[in-house]
């Protein structure tokens, strides 16, 4: 899969002191661009980066930022693992019977450009105003990437490894825990990956339709008081934490997944 | 020498022993057929043959004549469409620690370092973690491993990867060693040091073997005994005893013996492949 | 089974049970036979519940859904929601996809753009894109253009990034092959590089296709007009809280309806054009 000319050239590109420096220009230039309209405009329409930067500071200060930054990130998580859960089942069960994956795999690939989202107002019928529906709408949403991850993961185990499994005697339990999952991880990890920005979006969206607490709140808020320092201090906010949950998530693939960076031979 | 070579046997089995000496294996007019395209395929057709206890027997065939679907019913992981396969007198009924599979890639977990894949079948069976290690020690002891016990999978080279599934399936304790053209993939070199590595093995085991290769050369060094198998349908054409010496070692390789059981078989699978190689150049393996 | 002979009655026997066998293998080979009559039967479930034991007011049955879905598409409401939400969608998913294949196949071929674009995308990657819409709101109000802005920017992303990988990940001895056939830089681009890039390129624009209907709804949803110039998402949330349920949910079938249709035909056209592309190598 690896083109080793082309990794070859990658690492060159990433040695030379050239290009990173091109990249760090693009990022300063975009910011220079953002500084002089906010500086030559001078309306609070544009703050500028400092501004912005203080705007941060004090809804830190404040509390704000960690009140509702908490609750966000609660409901979120709870969605995440939810639906973590539910879409590992489905795709171990979609990989072991046939029966299970004639149903679900053309249901999840018609549905899948369907957005979830119009399911909301339907939710909040439901289950009412609250984190229920947010929750729910977090699990249906971040269910596919994980069902469909682990599916492709548990499909990649080889006929020889499961019949070594039945040679050595290995029960269906055993050879799930130390065959299927270990083969599966991998691409359980990247439907985590995918699954991740999806969280952020869902859970934000919801809370900036009609909500009072959450940090989809706090940018409507900010909104409906014409304070746009605020509105992007939490969009700062956001990017930053799904920045960090990439990260994170690849690390973790990184320590998890240890025997794919080995060498190959 | 070419006395000792037995006529080519169109079916059949060439029991010497007397019926009170039961073959440890008797496969007995076994066939395997399957449909695809809506056409049914003759894997197998009538295959038949007794293997004694002790016995290195090499099943030899061009690719698709069906050698490894005879293995995989064998090893229990395939079911014939007809005939009996009894081991010791009993059918067999799937897969079991008797026959100790061994396929054509390691098929080591890369997530299980060396010591933790050999250690794995005992760890499966119920041993306490330390005395599976320790077992696992010495097995890969046997196949030249110590010392490799903590490295990965990845980082070892096909031959070394493929000791260590020896060691491995070794730790089952098998009556009978199944192996699926398990040095297919290795460089030329690699495969003679493993051919080598492999008899010295085996010739202190007293272990059965029946060995899957497309290589002449491979068949008549390793086994006491060749089979060698046509295509379409798969069938066996001939049954050979190899009367090389014990033990064998690279002297055997240059031994005149040697080129003139290659020369024969050369010719068998000629005749039988020959013309049908030009009509079907698929294979039916999966 | 094995190790049992196998005698007459029973391959008799067999064969007879192989009729069972090939009607469900012919289903399970086939995967939508399954999944259609899952889908069939859950909807009569549905219904069945629905006519018998009853369910919350603002819950529909499916008849119910397609009914109320008729009334409204022959009233005109339907399509009036239906064709301000898809026009946000077409502007929003064609200057937001354009300009990230656009730039992304630059920055691709071109080392020194693609580093400068470098920085600003990944730094604005991890933001959720939904949170452009209030700012925008601040400068534009919650109108038409804010809501294009909004999607366009979320479109960009995959579509910048998946022709930007295409391009860099086209195999480099088909390009040598090109220069040593002595093709000059542009025909090695137009008929090399392009033609290679162009199945991941096109799974990038499936990806914005997807985020397009989600960023329409949630754009719609969320600070909603009134009117038809709501569109589908601003609609379903203004009958929620005036308990217009089968306004409510005839919008929902429609942005499924339409969710649906479009990824599909969007696949059949990927589908002719890929053909066409592999017919035409085929030629040359």
């Amino acid at each position: 899969m690896a083109n080793p000319t082309a990794t070859a050239t990658a690492a060159i590109r990433n040695a030379s002191p050239g290009p990173s420096l091109r990249r760090l220009l693009g990022i300063a230039l975009l910011l220079a661009v953002w500084e002089l309209v906010a500086n030559t405009s001078g309306t609070r329409l544009t703050p500028t980066l400092r501004e912005i930067g203080t705007r941060i500071a004090f809804d830190l200060e404040t509390g704000m930022l960690w009140f509702h930054g908490r609750l966000t990130l609660m409901l979120a998580f709870s969605g995440l693992l939810i639906a973590v859960v539910i879409g590992c089942a489905t795709g171990l069960l979609m990989a072991r019977s046939r029966w299970a994956e004639a149903m679900m795999q053309p249901l999840l690939g018609a549905t899948y450009p369907i957005p979830r989202l119009a399911l909301y107002p339907i939710l909040i019928l439901l289950f009412g105003l609250g984190a229920a529906p947010k929750v729910t709408l977090v699990v249906l949403e971040c269910l596919y990437p994980m069902a469909l991850g682990t599916y492709v993961g548990a499909r990649s185990v080889t006929k020889d490894q499961l019949w070594l499994a039945r040679n050595v005697g290995a029960g269906w339990l055993r050879t799930l825990r130390d065959v299927t999952l270990p083969a599966a991880l991998p691409a359980m990890l990247t439907g985590l990956r995918a699954a991740a920005p999806i969280m952020l979006i869902v859970i934000v969206v919801t809370e900036m339709i009609g909500e009072n607490r959450g940090l989809g709140y706090m940018l409507m808020l900010a909104r409906a008081n014409f304070e746009p320092d605020g509105v992007l201090a939490v969009v700062a906010v956001l990017g930053v934490l799904g920045f960090l949950f990439d990260r994170l998530i690849a690390l973790l693939s990184k320590l998890l997944v240890f025997w794919e960076r080995g060498v190959r031979m | 020498m070419s006395g000792n070579i037995h006529a080519p046997l169109t079916s059949g089995t060439a029991t010497m022993d007397p019926p009170a000496d039961q073959p440890q294996l008797r496969v007995a007019s076994l066939g395997k057929t399957f449909s695809r395209n809506r056409k049914t395929v003759h894997a197998l057709q009538d295959v038949s043959f007794d293997v004694p206890r002790g016995q290195f027997l090499s099943i030899l065939g061009p690719s698709g004549c069906g050698k490894s679907t005879l293995l995989h019913i064998i090893g229990g992981f395939e079911q014939a469409s007809s005939g009996s396969l009894l081991l010791d007198g009993r059918p067999v009924a799937g897969p079991g620690r008797d026959r100790g599979m061994m396929f054509q890639q390691a098929t080591l977990f890369p997530w299980k370092t060396i010591e933790s894949n050999v250690a794995w079948p005992f760890i499966v069976d119920g041993h306490k973690r330390g005395e599976a290690r320790e077992r696992a020690h010495e097995l890969l002891a046997t196949v030249g491993l110590s010392g490799f016990e903590r490295s990965y999978p990845a980082e070892l080279s096909g031959g070394m990867r493929q000791r260590a599934a020896l060691a491995r399936t070794l730790g089952l304790s098998p009556d009978i060693l199944l192996m699926d053209e398990p040095f297919g993939a290795l460089d030329a070199q690699t495969r003679e040091l493993m051919q080598e590595e492999l008899t010295r093995i085996w010739e202190h085991s007293g272990l059965t073997v029946i060995f899957i290769t497309h290589d002449i050369d491979e068949a008549v060094f390793l086994g006491d005994r060749v089979l060698v198998m046509g295509a379409r349908p798969g069938r066996i054409i001939a049954d050979v005893d190899v009367e090389l010496g014990r033990p064998r070692g690279t002297t055997t390789k240059k031994d005149p013996q040697m080129a003139e059981y290659h020369s024969h078989f050369w010719e068998l699978i000629r005749q039988e492949a020959g013309p049908q190689a030009d009509r079907n150049g698929g294979s039916d393996r999966s | 089974m094995t190790g049992t002979a196998l005698h007459q009655p029973q391959a008799v026997e067999h064969r007879q049970a192989r009729q069972g066998v090939a009607a469900s293998e012919w289903m399970l080979e086939r995967r939508w036979p399954v999944a259609l009559a899952g889908a069939v039967t859950l909807l009569a479930l549905w219904q069945l519940y629905g006519s018998t034991v009853g369910l919350p007011e603002y819950i529909l049955t499916p008849v119910e859904i397609a009914r109320s879905a008729a009334e409204l598409t022959a009233s005109g409401r339907l399509v009036e929601l239906a064709s301000a939400s898809l026009r946000r969608l077409v502007f929003g998913f064609t200057i937001g996809t354009a300009t990230g294949v656009l730039l992304g196949l630059l920055s691709g071929v071109s080392r020194k753009l693609g580093d400068l674009l470098d920085g600003p995308v990944s730094l604005t990657y991890p933001i959720p894109k939904i949170t452009f819409l209030p700012i925008i709101a601040i400068w534009l109000g919650f109108s038409d253009p804010a809501r294009i802005i909004v999607i366009a920017a979320a479109c960009f992303f995959p579509a910048y990034l998946n022709a930007h990988a295409a391009t860099r990940s086209v195999d480099q001895s088909l390009v040598w092959v090109a220069m040593n056939a002595g093709a000059g830089k542009l025909r090695t681009l137009m008929q090399v590089v392009l033609p290679a890039a162009l199945p991941r390129t096109v799974a990038g624009i499936r990806q914005a296709l997807a985020l397009a209907f989600i960023f329409m709804f949630a754009t719609e949803a969320i600070g909603s007009g009134t009117g038809t110039d709501a569109g589908l998402g601003g609609e379903m949330f203004a009958a929620r809280t005036t308990g217009e349920y089968e306004v409510l949910w005839a919008a929902l079938a429609t942005v499924a309806l339409l969710g649906g249709t479009v990824d599909a035909t969007f696949r059949w056209l990927v589908g002719k054009l890929m053909i066409g592309q592999e017919l035409e190598a085929g030629r040359g």
